[in-house]
């Protein structure tokens, strides 16, 4: 505070002293915050306290150089600084919590890793989900699917006392890689055509990438009897390899790919 | 907010309050309110079926419809191509003919149905689903019978396909 006000003094007398020389290129005072840079973000808004009012798009004009570089942040900050009302999820701010997954841009991503850009923005919450509030859609749906494919380690031998770890190979363990980092986020899902229009059978990119996940485990004892509960025309077959999936998921993951191997062994099977 | 004793007692030492309570009203607002603008079940609606915590119900198994019915569907479309690459170099020939009326048809039958099943689903529009699938299962055998008729009696697929092109 000090420093601050000691160097204002010393502008101040440099000012006097550049205009005591009249020279017109010093005499613009340096300023010690960058102009404003205003852009404006429409979001989605809609109040369950209030029913019968539409949903709508609200605008929020944020100030880019006093606001940090993500969509995360101007939303935080909005919140903090314009409306108290706007609802949305959020935790960690780096990207492994999958709380703050919304639609940008039209592009389903995670608000904290995605970057505010030049433009208009958009934000919608994920689309084809029953809204709670405003960005924060109802997820009930997809963690009751989660649960059904029952994504924990499966033995048909149960462990003694006494008993060793269940280890694993290095290349057993490389099989993971690229399925395990998935934080469910439902950003995948909720891009999938085919989930908008059968999300209540059809279990949709995000689930069946852990499907396969707990599948190709070599710890798990239970790999045929798991690809055998999705022998259905609902579960996995309404996949038709449209790839939206794997275009958004903000962790580069592939789960259109996840889902072709389950079909490959389910045809071996 | 009263301080109550038993709750400074770490949990699972502590006689009153060992099984873990949760209650509503202590989640966040927009946890409560979940449960208001959701469908459940019990309000009359059918988008979740039962508790927040059951799993899903799959599908009943039904190894027809699930992976042999992909199996088939990939068959023929394997299948197809050689018998296309077949016709367009040989020309027509009885036999590539009989079988691409019959392989062609059932094809395109594979791929109507699916967009029924996406689009017209039975559990959502029990009745227009299946006069959907009906009327697509006589359009196919009208088609089969029609390319067995075209093939034995008039020029063949092949033939029509080539003066249609250089037409
Ligand atoms: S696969 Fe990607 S988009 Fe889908 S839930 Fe996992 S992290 Fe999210
Ligand atoms: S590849 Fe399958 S899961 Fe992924 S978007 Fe397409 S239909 Fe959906
Ligand atoms: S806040 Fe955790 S993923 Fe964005």
């Amino acid at each position: 505070m000090s420093f601050l006000s000691v160097s204002r003094a010393t502008t101040r007398a440099a000012r006097i002293n550049v205009n005591a020389n009249t020279s017109p290129s010093l005499t613009k005072e340096p300023s010690w915050e960058k102009d404003p840079k205003y852009k404006t973000f429409s979001i989605y808004r809609w109040d369950p306290d209030k029913p019968t009012v539409k949903p709508r798009l609200q605008q929020y004009k944020v100030d880019l150089n006093t606001c940090g570089p993500m969509v995360l942040d101007a939303l935080i900050k909005i919140k903090n600084e314009q409306d108290a009302t706007l609802t949305f999820r959020r935790s960690c701010r780096e990207g492994i919590c999958g709380s703050c997954a919304m639609n940008i841009n039209g592009i389903n991503t995670l608000a904290c890793i995605c970057k505010i850009d030049q433009s208009e923005t958009k934000i919608y919450p994920l689309p084809h989900m029953y809204v709670v509030k405003d960005l924060v859609p109802d997820l009930t749906h997809f963690y009751k699917q989660y649960k059904s494919i029952e994504p924990y380690l499966k033995k048909k031998n149960p462990l003694k006392e006494g008993d060793r770890e269940n280890l694993q190979s290095i290349a057993d363990r490389k099989k993971l890689d690229g399925l395990y980092e998935c934080i469910l986020c439902a950003c995948c899902s909720t891009s999938c055509p085919s989930y908008w229009w059968n999300s209540d059978e059809y279990l949709g990119p995000a689930v069946l990438l852990q499907a396969y996940r707990w599948m190709i485990d070599s710890r798990d004892d239970y790999s045929h009897e798991r690809r055998e509960t999705l022998q259905n025309p609902f579960s996995v077959y309404r996949c038709h390899t449209i790839m939206n999936c794997t275009r958004t998921c903000p962790k580069g993951l592939n789960p259109g790919h996840a889902i072709a191997m389950i079909k490959r062994d389910m045809a071996l099977d | 907010m009263s301080f109550r004793l038993y709750n400074a007692v770490p949990r699972l030492i502590n006689p009153i309050r060992r099984t873990p309570t949760i209650r509503i009203l202590s989640f966040h607002t927009s946890r409560a309110c979940a449960f208001k603008a959701t469908k459940t079940i019990n309000d009359g609606a059918t988008f979740i079926k039962g508790s927040v915590n059951e799993a899903v119900k799959l599908p009943p198994r039904d190894k027809v419809a699930g992976s042999y019915h992909w199996d088939f569907e990939r068959l023929l479309s394997v299948a197809l191509v050689p018998l296309t690459v077949a016709s367009v170099v040989n020309g027509a020939h009885p036999i590539t003919d009989l079988c691409l009326g019959v392989i062609l048809p059932i094809h395109c039958h594979i791929g109507f149905d699916a967009i029924i099943t996406d689009y017209l689903p039975f559990r959502r529009n029990p009745i227009v689903n299946k006069v959907a699938t009906w009327g697509l299962r006589g359009a196919t055998l009208i088609v089969l019978y029609g390319c067995y008729e075209f093939n034995t009696n008039d020029v063949g697929l092949t033939e029509v396909v080539k003066r249609v092109w250089n037409a």
